[in-house]
C-alpha cells in the first residue's frame, strides 16, 4: 500500500494560440479513488493529463496533491505514474528494461525491481516477453508494456490517458477489470481519462465529464448513468449512445409536445416559466416494441437497420423527431421478423429525463402519459 | 463477382504456423469477417488472398479458378487499411473519380460516372464534403474516402484490414453502416479483418474465427454466438463471453453407452443426455457446461433450483444492464448480465441464480461442443 493522497485541479486554463482548449477546470479525485474523466474526442483530455504530470504548462490555475501545490514542480519531482496515450518505448531495449526504467532511474534495489517488474508483467499477460526487444513485439503488446511501465513505480497518484484504446477487444475487457482490481490493491489515487462510453462505468468509483473546457459534472458511476445531472454526462456515457429529443413545453409548463409523443408534467411548476423548449433524454434500452406497459406513450417509426451485437440488438429508427435508437435483448429481436418497415414503438414517461437547453442542467420534472 | 476458396492453405514463419491447413469459403456478394485475437493468423490469410504472400502449401481459388500463383495486380482486389490511403491535394470527389479514369477498363460515360460517384458519396455520408480537399478533413472522413476509393472501380473482391481501428466510436458505427450498405448494393465479395467481436457480429454474413492458425468457427454470426463449436468461440464472441463451468460426465448402462450423466455445481440436479453425433461422444471424466451471462437468471432464494453465488464485483454495462462477477460456494466463477430493468442492491454480496438446464450447452474437455438430446432423468 502507498500513502493515500488526493488530487485537486483548481481553475486550470490552457490555450494553444487562439484555441482555448481548457477554460476553467476544477476537479478533485479523493484519496485512493478511481476517478474517470470522460469526454468526446478533442475535448482536451490529453492536455489536462499532461498539465497534471507537468509536461505542459497551464496558463492559469493550480494542481495540488494532498495539500502540496505542485504546479511549479518538474515532472520528475511530482511522483506521478503516467501512462500516456501515445507510448514512447525504447525500441532497442528489452521489455524488461523498458518496464524497469522508472525504477532504475529511482535507483531502487535490483531484487525489488525484478519482483515488481515481474508482477506487473504477469498482470498484463506479457511475462513471457520480458527478454524480447520492444521492436520485436506487436502493437498491442507494446501498449501493455507502456501500461506496465507507467504503473510499476509506487506512487500516490497515477494518471492514465486512454490506455486501452486500440487494444484487442477481449484484452480490453479483461484489462479494464484487472486495472480496477489493481487500483484497489495498490490503494493509490487513479485518474483515468477516456473517450470510451462504457469503460467509465466498468472502472470508476466516480465519473466526471469534460466538455466545453470545463468539468460539467462529477458523480458516482451509477448515478452518472442512471440520473445524469447534465446532458453532457448523458451524452458521453452508455452504448448505444443516448437519444435526445428537443420539444416545446406549453400550457404553463404542464405539457410537452414533442414531434413523437405528448407528455404531461407530473409536477407543474418544476420548469421555470421562462423556458419554452426543453431537451428530453431517452435511453435506448427504454425504447420498446412489444409488451407495452399501461403507462407508456406510443409513436410510429421506420426501422432503418437492426444490428445484432450479441446480447442486445440495436434498432435504428427514423422518426418524426429524426433518428432514434432502441436497444433490446437479441434473444427476443431474433424471433421477430416483423420488425421492419413502419412499426409502433413505446417509451415510459417515467424513464424520460429533461434538460435545460442553455445550461444543459437537469430539470426537476417528472412525466406521465395522461393528464390526471 | 467471385467466390473465394482456400483449400488446405498452410503458411509457416520459422517455427510459427500462421495458417494450419486452412479450408475456408468466402461466398460471393457477401461479407465475411475474419475474426480473432492478434497473432491468430488473420492478417496472413488476408495477405495470401490478396497475393502479397505465397502459401507453403494449398491453393487459393477465385470463382473456381486457381489464382495461387497470380500476382497482386491481376487479382482485381480493392483494399482498405487501418490508416486511410487517399490522394492528397485532391477533393473528395476527385479522389473517387481518379480510379475510374485510370486503367484499361471500359470507361463509363461521364454521366454514368457522376451518377455512380454521387451514389457512393451518399452511402458514405460524404455528399456535403464532396468538394473539400481531403487534406483538411478529419481522420474519419478520410477513412470514408479510402473506403469509397477501394470500391469505386467495382473490383471483384474488397478487403478491409481493421479499417476502423483508429476511428472514434461514433464515426466507426457510421463507416461500418456504409460498408454494410455497400456490400448489399454492389454485391462484391468482401473480406473484413477484425479483432472486435461486436464489429463482426453486426457486419458479417459469416464469421470465420481463427486461433493460432486454425479455423475454429465458420458460420453466420447468430449461429456462432448461440452454438459455438468451440469453447474459444463462446468466450471470444459476446462481452463478457460465454461462461464455462467444470462438470463431470459419467456414462451409464452397459447396453446403452450413449446415455450420459452430467453433474455440475451450478445445476441443482444432474443432466441426463444422449449425444446426437455418434462420432462426437463424451467420455467419462471432465467436461464443461457453457452458458451465456445473459442466460443466467437472477432469482429469489425460494426459486426451485436456485444456487447461491457470491458477487465479487458489479458495474453497469451496455444497454443499461448490470454486469456481475460471481463465484459459487465451490469456487466456480461465472459472469452474469442482468436485464435492463433490473435494480441492483449493491449492498448485498450474495445473490441467487438459476441455470436452466434447457439453455446449457455441453463441451468436452478439449473444448469441442457435444450436441445432445436432453433425457428425462435416469
Amino acid at each position: 500500500m502507498v500513502e493515500r493522497k488526493s488530487l485537486s485541479v483548481i481553475g486550470v486554463g490552457k490555450a494553444f494560440g487562439r484555441d482555448r482548449v481548457l477554460e476553467d477546470i476544477n476537479v478533485t479525485a479523493g484519496e485512493a479513488q478511481l476517478l474517470v474523466i470522460c469526454g468526446l474526442p478533442s475535448t482536451g483530455k490529453t492536455t489536462l493529463a499532461r498539465i497534471i504530470c507537468g509536461l505542459e504548462r497551464a496558463d492559469a490555475g493550480q494542481v495540488h496533491i494532498a495539500d502540496q501545490d505542485i504546479t511549479q514542480l518538474k515532472p520528475a519531482n511530482r511522483h506521478i505514474g503516467y501512462v500516456p496515450q501515445s507510448f514512447a518505448l525504447f525500441p532497442n531495449m528489452s521489455v524488461y528494461k523498458n518496464i524497469a526504467y522508472p525504477l532504475l532511474r529511482a535507483k531502487q534495489k535490483k531484487n525489488d525491481t525484478a519482483s515488481q517488474v515481474r508482477r506487473m508483467a504477469e498482470m498484463l499477460g506479457i511475462d513471457s516477453l520480458l527478454d524480447k526487444r520492444v521492436d520485436q513485439i506487436s502493437g498491442g503488446q507494446k501498449q501493455r508494456v507502456a501500461i506496465a511501465r507507467g504503473l510499476v513505480k509506487k506512487c500516490a497518484l497515477y494518471v492514465l490517458d486512454d490506455p486501452l484504446v486500440g487494444l484487442d477487444f477481449k484484452l480490453r475487457e479483461q484489462l479494464a477489470l484487472d486495472l480496477r482490481l489493481l487500483q484497489k490493491q495498490i490503494g493509490a489515487t487513479f485518474l483515468y481519462l477516456t473517450g470510451d462510453p462504457l469503460e467509465p462505468l466498468m472502472l470508476g468509483d466516480n465519473v466526471a465529464v469534460l466538455a466545453d473546457g470545463r468539468i460539467q459534472e462529477n458523480a458516482p458511476a451509477v448515478d452518472a448513468y442512471k440520473s445524469p445531472k447534465t446532458d453532457a454526462m448523458a451524452r458521453v456515457l452508455g452504448l448505444p449512445r443516448a437519444n435526445f429529443i428537443e420539444a416545446p413545453i406549453t400550457d404553463a409548463g404542464r405539457r410537452v409536445s414533442s414531434d413523437l409523443f405528448e407528455l404531461h408534467v407530473g409536477n407543474p411548476g418544476s420548469v421555470p416559466s421562462s423556458t419554452d423548449r426543453i431537451r428530453l433524454l431517452v435511453r435506448p434500452e427504454h425504447v420498446g416494441y412489444e409488451n407495452a406497459p399501461a403507462d407508456a406513450v406510443h409513436f410510429s417509426a421506420e426501422v432503418r437497420l437492426i444490428e445484432d451485437i450479441g446480447v442486445d440488438s440495436v434498432i435504428h429508427l427514423e422518426t418524426a423527431a429524426g433518428k432514434l435508437v432502441a436497444c433490446q435483448p437479441s434473444a427476443r429481436v431474433r424471433t421477430r421478423n416483423d420488425l421492419r418497415g413502419t412499426v409502433q414503438m413505446w417509451v415510459r414517461p417515467a424513464m424520460i429525463r429533461a434538460y435545460d437547453l442553455d445550461s444543459g442542467r437537469i430539470l426537476d420534472c417528472t412525466f406521465r402519459a395522461n393528464e390526471q | 463477382m467471385s467466390k473465394i476458396e482456400l483449400s488446405s492453405v498452410t503458411k509457416r514463419y520459422g517455427s510459427v504456423v500462421a495458417a494450419n491447413a486452412v479450408n475456408a469459403v468466402f461466398e460471393e456478394s457477401s461479407l465475411t469477417c475474419l475474426l480473432g485475437p492478434s497473432g491468430c493468423g488473420k492478417t496472413t490469410l488476408l495477405r495470401i488472398i490478396a497475393g502479397l504472400e505465397t502459401p507453403d502449401d494449398g491453393r487459393v481459388l477465385f470463382g473456381g479458378e486457381d489464382v495461387t500463383d497470380l500476382s497482386v495486380g491481376r487479382r482485381d482486389i480493392g483494399m482498405v487499411f487501418q490508416y486511410p490511403v487517399v490522394y492528397r491535394g485532391l477533393t473528395v470527389y476527385e479522389n473517387l473519380e481518379l480510379p475510374l479514369l485510370q486503367g484499361l477498363r471500359r470507361k463509363l460515360s461521364s454521366g454514368e460516372r457522376r451518377e455512380w460517384i454521387d451514389q457512393l458519396l451518399s452511402i458514405l455520408n460524404l455528399t456535403a464534403k464532396a468538394n473539400r480537399v481531403v487534406d483538411g478533413l478529419d481522420n474519419e472522413s478520410r477513412q470514408k474516402v479510402a473506403v469509397g476509393r477501394a470500391v469505386v472501380r467495382r473490383p471483384k473482391v474488397v478487403i478491409f484490414d481493421e479499417p476502423v481501428t483508429n476511428v472514434a466510436v461514433d464515426a466507426k458505427i457510421e463507416i461500418q453502416r456504409g460498408i454494410k450498405q455497400l456490400s448489399q448494393e454492389i454485391g462484391q465479395t468482401i473480406l473484413y479483418v477484425t479483432h472486435d467481436q461486436t464489429e463482426a457480429m453486426t457486419l458479417a454474413d459469416k464469421i470465420i474465427l481463427l486461433q493460432t492458425g486454425n479455423v475454429l468457427e465458420s458460420a453466420a454470426p447468430v449461429d456462432v454466438y448461440n452454438n459455438p463449436e468451440s469453447a474459444f468461440g463462446g468466450y471470444f464472441l459476446g462481452s463478457p463471453g460465454m461462461n464455462f463451468i467444470d462438470a463431470s460426465a459419467r456414462q451409464c448402462g452397459h447396453d446403452d453407452v450413449s446415455r450420459v450423466r452430467i453433474e455440475c455445481s451450478v445445476l441443482s440436479e444432474p443432466l441426463w443426455i444422449r449425444a446426437k453425433d455418434p462420432d462426437r461422444q463424451i467420455e467419462n471424466g471432465a467436461a464443461m457446461i457453457g452458458i451465456r451471462p445473459e442466460e443466467i437468471r437472477i432469482v429469489d432464494r425460494t426459486t426451485p433450483g436456485a444456487i447461491r453465488g457470491g458477487v465479487k464485483a458489479s458495474a453497469l454495462a451496455g444497454g443499461g444492464r448490470w454486469f456481475l462477477d460471481c463465484v459459487t460456494e465451490g469456487g466456480d466463477e461465472f459472469k452474469v448480465l442482468s436485464s435492463a430493468d433490473y435494480d441492483l442492491d449493491s449492498a448485498s454480496t450474495e445473490k441467487w441464480f438459476l441455470f436452466e438446464k434447457s439453455v446449457v450447452r455441453l463441451y468436452a474437455e478439449d473444448g469441442n461442443r457435444v450436441a445432445f438430446d436432453a433425457l428425462n432423468g435416469e
